[in-house]
């Protein structure tokens, strides 16, 4: 289980970084707003992983 | 930057220019009015697709697992970047037979130089889009390298769209996360994700990763499968995924030099109103 969530991790990682260099064409605001949009994006497939489980899918 | 004058008025229609290219590579140039830069995009691409044609013996499309072969799949292909490579395919062999016969020992180069024509011919696309419009008055027009070429030097080696940019910080950070994700991606599917045959769809998504998913795929081939392996599933999505994402690194490339030259600072352009405008 955890090293699932450490691989979800990384290729969340490589998705958030990717989309604020494409959202953001300055590197420095860019690599800035990665924290923040890393613990957006995974917070929230955490809760929709809970959801479906709690549901039993 | 200057605040960007009017814009002046296009040479040609881009989106027929973008279609003419779609259908025959270089077209689309001609009618824009360059016919020269679309006489070298004419020449690059008929010439990739001819020498992936004779190597895979037009046969990429039998090159699939039974039940990938449905009406649509090529359609996810990269060759289905040039709608008239792809007629061609259609038209010549399709699926090819029902019955399984051997394939020729080149297939895998002419697959990927398929699939690079492919890409080409929608670089080319966007060149045509960018042609046909004009670039406004005292607009930024450094570095001088054309917005669709720079976008395939993005495709060809993760990264490099960027450093012709002169953006060597972002270039490196591309380049380095990209192709480090394939690599672990490869990896964790033990090399099972360089199979176009076995994992079609996952192949053409990372296929978008260029050269370094294409030499990797030569230097180790299809490894024959030993037993099951625990990671596959996560391979081939790292793998996958990491082409998908150089296809958003090339739209940035791509919308940069867009920027540039109508005038738009880059940087600006691509906030949403009221951010940053305290800076």
């Amino acid at each position: 289980m955890i090293l699932h969530m450490i691989l979800f991790a990384i290729a969340s990682l490589v998705i958030v970084v990717m989309s604020a260099l494409y959202s953001e064409a300055d590197d420095s605001a860019a690599l800035a707003s990665v924290p923040r949009r890393f613990v957006r994006f995974y917070g929230a497939c955490v809760v929709l992983a809970a959801i479906v489980w709690l549901m039993g899918l | 930057m200057a605040a960007p004058s009017s814009q002046p008025a296009p040479r040609a229609n881009p989106t027929v220019a973008a279609l003419l290219t779609w259908l025959v590579p270089g077209a689309g140039h001609a009618y824009a009015g360059v016919p020269v830069l679309g006489a070298i995009g004419f020449v690059l691409v008929v010439g990739l697709f001819g020498a992936g044609f004779l190597l895979s013996d037009g046969r990429m499309w039998e090159f699939l697992s039974a039940e990938l072969r449905g009406p649509y799949a090529t359609l996810l292909a990269p060759e289905a970047g040039s709608l008239g490579g792809w007629l061609t395919i259609r038209e010549l062999r399709g699926y090819g037979p029902t019955f399984p016969r051997e394939f020729p020992g080149t297939i895998h180069l002419g697959s990927m130089l398929l699939a690079a024509s492919g890409v080409l011919n929608a670089c080319l696309m966007a060149s045509a889009h960018f042609a046909a419009r004009r670039p406004v008055e005292g607009a930024s027009l450094a570095p001088r390298i054309d917005p669709g070429m720079a976008t395939f030097c993005g495709f060809l080696l993760p990264g490099l769209g960027h450093f012709l940019q002169g953006r060597k910080r972002r270039a490196l950070l591309v380049g380095g996360l990209l192709i480090g994700f394939f690599l672990l991606g490869t990896v964790l599917a033990e090399g099972t994700n360089l199979s176009r045959e076995s994992h079609f769809y996952y192949w053409s998504g990372q296929v978008f990763l260029g050269l370094p998913a294409m030499l990797t795929e030569l230097a180790l081939g299809s490894p024959p499968l030993t037993g099951p392996i625990r990671f596959e599933q996560v391979g081939l999505l790292f793998a996958s995924l990491a082409g998908l994402l150089n296809v958003l690194a090339m739209l940035d490339v791509y919308a940069w030099r867009d920027d540039q030259a109508m005038g738009r600072d880059p940087v600006q352009a691509r906030r949403k109103p009221g951010k940053g405008d305290s800076k």
